[in-house]
């Protein structure tokens, strides 16, 4: 299970889009918006060599966590963003990001070295040299009592890494490129870009980069506009944000505390979620052929971009999202949906189906919480419809579980599960010398409690969940 | 024995204060006894010169918490780590 680690880079985000969320509620962003990475930074850098660079990054994430598309905005600079600030909280802005959902911030790329090799002081000088002489570009040579490779020779075979016995050679890699599963991010030139036939945003790479510099379009500011606008305004929480507000915050809290913010209503997705385990339940039973879940779109995307052979597969239920939002906008179109959950890729998914309007992150729900002043812990108890199988699909084996429920009795299945998409290649290649009925996919390592936009460590988010009664 | 009282409200929650009551629990001394772990919702502290998160040891605040410096706190009572 991987562990969630709290960085300095989420610390930053967090603590930018809270500034953000109370200066809008002072109705002083507009005034404020281009002091603002000033304000966050003070006058001493910290985490680059210069404190201008640190806030010329700030100021392209700004402009992400305003909704807006860097490569559009990167070059305007706050002050003129202030100027239309209007139009871009009320979506009206050609800034806003609208296609993609992961973006590099070129500026706080550190350009890591890629594909290199490099000696470390784990070099003993040995009286063998293997490395030396295993180099066919004659790229090692001695320097200062240790081995080291000239890089406009070496051409990455790796082959000195192989000989040495004393593990001093290393391969350097990108995080960002080593990270992704689906080799979807190329560093062929200097800085590293995504390739969008095959990226299926799931948000892995923007987990992993150790500077923060890939960032992903906020919708707060646009909700936080629509509730002052006093429009008509409905939250959907996913099932995954059980103990990510802390043991003492129940979701019955939670419910009430959002409702607070200024939304007309909070529904579960574990509601939806029902439904689509029983669909999906009598879909199965009918039908012969293997049937993958549809919840998560990271995993419909990668089937899609990478496993296109599987596309037919595919449950054809919706997932427990747009469900209820299609169910929702059939009863009153007018009404905004807004989905609060961990998740990059539902965002793709909510352009897809176009019934969700914004999709927000628990960061961007506790940054609402703090602006609005509203303690979750403090809140009466609310009811909580969702079923325990429903709340369940927050993990992996969750799915499963509640389609098994579902189908006891009428039809014993074989399930197959891809946790996380470290595994999609071994679990796609098993496909192929395997009968089974339901194929449970998701993207994130322990379903979405593991997903990008999580506060809690998993582990006690799946402990959590693992306490509701069947 | 010493008191160690963190706090849970949202914004200590965020800034990391979701990690320290872990770091606390997993404590050897936690283990034996030696400190007594509670909770608050908010000292109030944070809106002006305190960094959350904050928590509160034996009657004094300590700000900017994170789980290294709990960690220091908590073995040798270091203090004025700022």
């Amino acid at each position: 299970m991987s562990k969630f680690v709290f960085n300095e880079a989420m610390k930053l985000r967090r603590k930018t889009i809270i500034e953000m969320a109370k200066l809008f509620e002072k109705d002083e962003l507009e005034k404020s918006l281009a002091k603002l990475p000033k304000k966050i930074l003070g006058d001493k850098a910290i985490y680059r060599s210069s404190i201008y660079h640190e806030r010329e990054i700030l100021k392209q994430r700004i402009k992400l966590y305003l909704g807006l598309d860097y490569s559009k905005s990167k070059d305007y600079e706050l002050f003129e963003i202030s100027d239309d600030l209007e139009k871009i909280l009320d979506g009206e802005s050609d800034l806003l990001s609208d296609k993609k959902f992961i973006h590099i911030i070129d500026e706080a790329c550190d350009l890591c070295p890629d594909n290199k090799y490099y000696i470390t002081d784990l070099c003993r000088n040995c009286v063998a040299h293997s490395c030396k002489n295993v180099c066919p570009k004659n790229a090692i040579s001695m320097e200062n009592g240790r081995m080291k490779i000239d890089d406009n020779l070496c051409v990455s075979c790796g082959l000195c890494e192989k000989v040495c016995h004393y593990q001093a050679v290393v391969k350097l890699k990108r995080p960002c490129v080593s990270s992704c599963n689906l080799g979807a991010i190329k560093s062929i030139e200097k800085s590293p870009v995504i390739d969008e036939t095959k990226c299926v945003s799931c948000g892995t790479c923007y987990k992993n980069c150790p500077f923060g510099a890939i960032e992903t379009p906020l919708n707060f500011m646009q909700v936080l506009k629509s509730i002052k606008k006093k429009e008509k305004i409905v939250a959907i929480i996913a099932p995954s944000i059980e103990a990510q507000f802390g043991m003492k915050v129940s979701i019955g809290k939670l419910k009430s505390a959002i409702k607070k913010i200024g939304f007309d209503d909070c529904v579960e997705a574990a509601i939806g979620a029902d439904e689509v385990s029983k669909e999906e339940a009598e879909y199965i039973e009918k039908i012969d052929k293997m049937t993958t879940t549809s919840c998560c779109p990271a995993f419909v995307e990668c089937i899609e971009k990478h496993y296109p052979e599987y596309i037919d597969n595919i449950s054809p239920a919706l997932s427990p999202m747009s469900f209820l939002a299609k169910k929702m906008k059939e009863k009153e179109p007018e009404r905004k949906l807004v989905f609060i959950g961990p998740c990059i890729a539902k965002k793709m998914e909510a352009k897809k189906y176009k019934d969700i309007d914004f999709v927000m992150s628990f960061e961007e729900l506790g940054a609402l919480f703090i602006a609005k002043k509203i303690e979750p812990s403090e809140q009466e108890e609310d009811n909580i419809k969702g079923s325990s199988f429903g709340w369940k699909f927050a993990m992996s084996g969750g799915v499963t579980e509640a389609v098994k429920n579902d189908i006891a009795g009428k039809k014993d299945i074989k399930v197959i599960s891809m946790n996380g998409l470290s595994q999609a290649k071994s679990v796609f290649d098993s496909l192929k010398n395997e009968e089974v009925d339901l194929f449970e996919g998701m993207a994130c390592d322990n379903g979405c409690i593991g997903g990008p936009g999580i506060i809690i460590d998993p582990k006690i988010a799946r402990a959590k969940l693992n306490l509701y009664k069947k | 024995m010493m008191r160690i009282k963190i706090c849970v409200g949202t914004t200590c929650h965020l800034m990391g204060g979701s990690l320290l009551a872990d770091a606390v629990k997993n404590n050897r001394l936690y283990k034996k006894g030696e400190i007594k772990l509670e909770y608050a919702t908010c000292f109030g502290a944070c809106n002006g010169e305190y960094l959350s998160p904050v928590v509160e040891i034996d009657n004094k605040l300590y700000d900017d918490m994170n789980v290294e410096k709990l960690i220091n706190l908590m073995e040798d009572g270091r203090g004025d780590i700022r």
